[in-house]
């Protein structure tokens, strides 16, 4: 097997599961889980360098050039991040990150305004708002939310004091996702089915502002799956 | 020699490392918990780490891929004459000219290392491409303009811009070395000059080699990036924010751990509400221009001591035009 002691066997091999990796990942969305759709054209630019470099290395099989220890370790440093996913097969950031970067109650910038005017979905007498929207209008025109009926959907975070929805707000991509949280009014109705941290929910409820900070008085939890898009952008 | 015995050490060092694994191994499996490694996988702790580590490289290696392309086409197809005829010779002129290249290649931090690398190769003052080095990331349309969509503040995208200017010229000034083999690490290029290859192979194999090399420092520098954003609580540094001197500091060691791409961090940058303006705007030059995941790929590139010089010098730099802003802008 000569071919296993060519240098350009390994790096052939590097472009090679790269290029896969990327590939996979575009077709299937789950880069969603990692970056933002803004990223797309630059992935699709990347398959495309990196397929160049493959056929590129390709040609250079030919000539054989003798493998050093520190080829063998490179190739095992570009392996190490795709077997972890492989292993780990992450879904979404857990609420356990919310905690650790500190749950945002208040939250306004200037696409949050834009979003605002954007034509919001209305699902019997219940607005469907993201946490951001509601969080943004909570700050800039207050009386447009108080004590209206809405949906909102999000990750559930709780602990002996608070209830929370939270969901996380990503620029570029995970590394940088700032969890936007709304604390939520609710008593746990014992027949229920239980609702666990982590938990992707439903919330039917009414908004309530107190000074200046909102909350949902929630008259309905209901559980749903991990949606397609787990993060708000 | 010295190659031999260095591949030797890490070699006994891995081995080491190799057996302890296979004794941890074997020791969850005697004890019959095998099952233990399930849960283990299903921890939050891991699943963060490891989409933190995959995010940094999902955005990370394009913009190493584009970079490496646009350093390999510099290199063959623009010849040194012309670069000198274009450049400006002065260092202080240098210096101002390549700190607005991001205008004409918005590349992200990652991918203006080898960019940087491939202009002083190609003979540029070594002032102008510090300082290409270190302003690129941040003096661009794009990161200009997402700090604007962050803060809605036109002071604080021109804060960002001034601190960067002054930073990446002052410290380009500062370190240029007249011998540009000071700065470059020499790395086994293959046969980059045959004659007999295409413009477009050349071009290729000189991105080859750019990839292999800086990617693999940053998924390194990602995984050192991730296990720290995983486990450090960021209240642990804004709590010792409320001091001036303090603030800044600790921003500049926050956003060294982050290692946020310089689109981003503007947007985080604004969840710190109760910060200075001026620490905020320290966090998002610190960054782009010093997070852990460059400095692993600056060492691939550089030679260790010019890389070491760097870093001190942009962190004390920062550290007092901080300060200094911090009395000034209220």
């Amino acid at each position: 097997m000569k071919v296993l002691k060519s240098k350009h066997f390994y790096k052939s091999m590097i472009f090679l599961i790269y290029f896969l990796f990327f590939l996979s990942i575009s077709f299937t969305g789950n880069f969603k889980i990692f970056v933002k759709k803004f990223y797309f054209p630059y992935i699709i630019i990347g398959i495309l360098i990196l397929l160049s470099l493959l056929l590129a290395e390709i040609k250079k099989l030919k000539r054989f050039k003798e493998t050093s220890f520190f080829d063998i370790l490179t190739f095992c440093i570009f392996l190490f991040p795709l077997i972890l996913l492989i292993i780990v097969k992450p879904t979404t950031l857990p609420t356990y990150t919310a905690l650790k970067r500190g749950i945002q109650t208040e939250f306004l910038t200037q696409d949050v305004l834009k979003s605002l005017q954007e034509k919001i979905e209305i699902e019997g007498k219940y607005k469907k708002l993201t946490i951001k929207q509601v969080l943004g209008l909570a700050k800039s025109k207050p009386e447009q939310i108080d004590g209206k009926d809405i949906i909102v959907e999000g990750m559930v975070y709780k602990n002996e004091r608070k209830f929370m929805l939270v969901r996380f707000l990503i620029t570029c991509c995970a590394a940088d996702a700032t969890p936007l949280g709304i604390e939520i009014e609710y008593k746990e109705n014992g027949e229920k089915e239980e609702i666990r941290n982590d938990d992707w929910v439903k919330v039917r409820g009414k908004v309530k502002i107190e000074n200046d900070k909102v909350k949902i008085i929630a008259e309905e939890i209901i559980k749903t799956e991990l949606p397609s898009n787990p993060y708000l952008y | 020699m010295k190659e031999l015995n260095k591949e030797r050490n890490l070699k006994k060092v891995l081995i080491f490392l190799g057996a302890i694994i296979a004794l941890v191994i074997l020791n969850i499996w005697q004890s019959g918990s095998f099952y233990k490694l399930n849960q283990i996988i299903k921890n939050p702790k891991i699943q963060v780490f490891t989409i933190i580590l995959l995010a940094i490289l999902i955005e990370g290696f394009p913009f190493i891929l584009i970079g490496s392309l646009i350093s390999g086409s510099i290199d063959v197809l623009i010849s040194e004459e012309k670069f000198k005829k274009f450049f400006p010779k002065g260092k202080f002129s240098s210096a101002i000219v390549a700190s607005f290249f991001g205008f004409l290649f918005p590349v992200c931090s990652c991918g203006e290392i080898p960019v940087s690398r491939r202009l002083i190769k190609k003979g540029i003052p070594t002032a102008g491409g510090i300082s290409y080095l270190l302003a690129t990331a941040i003096i661009n349309p794009i990161t200009l303009f997402s700090t604007y969509l962050a803060f809605s503040s036109l002071k604080i995208v021109f804060g960002r811009f001034l601190v960067a200017f002054i930073c990446s010229i002052f410290i380009g000034i500062l370190i240029a070395p007249k011998d540009k083999n000071e700065i470059l690490k020499e790395y086994e290029e293959e046969h980059p000059d045959d004659e007999n290859l295409s413009k477009i192979d050349r071009i290729l194999f000189h991105s080859e080699d750019d990839f292999i090399i800086m990617g693999k420092y940053l998924i390194i520098g990602a995984t050192l990036a991730s296990i720290f954003s995983t486990f450090i609580p960021r209240e642990v540094l804004l709590t010792i924010s409320k001091n001036k001197i303090l603030s800044i500091l600790s921003m500049q060691i926050l956003s060294i751990i982050l290692s946020l791409c310089s689109y981003a961090d503007a947007f985080v940058a604004n969840t710190f509400t109760y910060l200075p303006d001026m620490s905020k705007i320290i966090f998002m030059i610190s960054g782009p221009m010093m997070s852990i995941s460059l400095i692993f790929v600056y060492f691939a590139a550089f030679k260790g001591k010019f890389v070491k010089k760097l870093l001190i010098s942009v962190f004390l730099t920062l550290f007092t035009i901080g300060i200094i802003g911090s009395f000034i802008m209220r």
